[in-house]
């Protein structure tokens, strides 16, 4: 049962990205800089998905 | 949203002509041709009744048949076009207004590197340099000049505060593109500028990143070509972020 909680808990955690290339969201006027942190919260996960295979990638998955 | 295209209102009183920094417009009087074609390579066997041809590859770009006054004034036609290629910053971009000073989203003709001749002449009532030919230097050529039709990101008019990128200063290029592009930013005009100029670039005109920065900081009246390569997501727009100062900064983008 302990261990049922402990995967929900991994699946439900916030996915961090590290930012590699300067980027903003003009929506909510918020800036970041390269190695800076994003999650969802700042950008909509489609945004995201593109970045992180655009050549070349404005983020990567933070470690 | 991004900005929408005006449609069939391009005059030749809104046209203008920015050569190294310096707009031309007022001592403009027209142009022949702005090329932009390839030629044929003839196919066309002895029993064909109809010729077959192919493009041949080789882009055929230049402005041809330029006229414009004789004004020697600093900064003016004759003062910048007596000038060689290699001794001005030589980037030339046509805008074409729509019905008003060109603005984002106006069609441009870009060349990122300029040489030309030119021929002075008289006609009955004015002192002209006719039959200049504005050509591309293949010596200053960047590999990522594919192209010489683009867009205008940002028209003449004075910045005196910062501009981010947004859906209200974007153009829309369909869909997103992976071969590079190039942009040329020319200073017009300036009163202690200061600014970071750069392109952003955006798949939902909301999220932007940063696609690539001039040099330039508007400190100075000049012009500048950047190229890049890689992906360029489907909104791209400009971005002039100001420390103090104003200045009038033109912005012409083409997508490789």
């Amino acid at each position: 049962m302990a261990k049922k909680k402990t995967k929900a808990k991994e699946e439900t955690a916030v996915r961090q990205y590290t930012v590699l290339v300067a980027c903003g969201n003009s929506a909510t006027g918020k800036e970041f800089e390269p190695g800076d942190t994003v999650t969802t919260a700042d950008f909509p996960q489609k945004a995201i998905d593109s970045w992180l295979v655009k050549v070349p990638p404005v983020l990567e998955e933070a470690s | 949203m991004a900005v929408t295209f005006s449609g069939k209102d391009k005059l030749m009183r809104f046209t203008r002509l920015y050569v190294g920094g310096y707009d031309l417009s007022g001592d403009s009087r027209t142009f022949g041709n702005a090329q932009s074609e390839f030629n044929g390579v003839d196919l066309t066997g002895w029993d064909e009744l109809v010729r077959n041809f192919l493009a041949d590859g080789w882009l055929q770009a230049g402005i041809t048949g330029y006229q414009a006054l004789m004004n020697d004034a600093t900064g003016r036609a004759l003062d910048q076009l007596q000038l060689s290629g290699d001794s001005q910053a030589s980037q030339l971009s046509l805008c074409f207004g729509g019905g008003g000073e060109p603005a984002v989203g106006d069609p441009a003709y870009v060349l990122s590197s300029i040489q030309m001749n030119d021929l002075m002449g008289f006609d009955s009532s004015a002192a002209v340099l006719s039959g200049i030919d504005f050509m591309p230097d293949a010596s200053q050529l960047s590999s990522n000049f594919a192209k010489v039709l683009g867009h205008v990101l940002r028209g003449p008019t004075s910045l005196t505060a910062t501009l981010s990128a947004s859906s209200s200063n974007t153009v829309d290029g369909g869909a997103q593109t992976t071969a590079g592009g190039i942009a040329i930013l020319h200073i017009l005009a300036t009163s202690s500028g200061d600014f970071a100029f750069k392109l952003r670039d955006s798949t939902d005109d909301s999220s932007f990143a940063d696609l690539a920065s001039f040099t330039l900081d508007g400190s100075a009246v000049g012009s500048e070509l950047i190229t890049f390569s890689g992906t360029v997501d489907q909104y791209v727009g400009f971005d002039a972020q100001r420390t103090g100062g104003s200045c009038t900064a033109v912005c012409t983008f083409i997508r490789n």
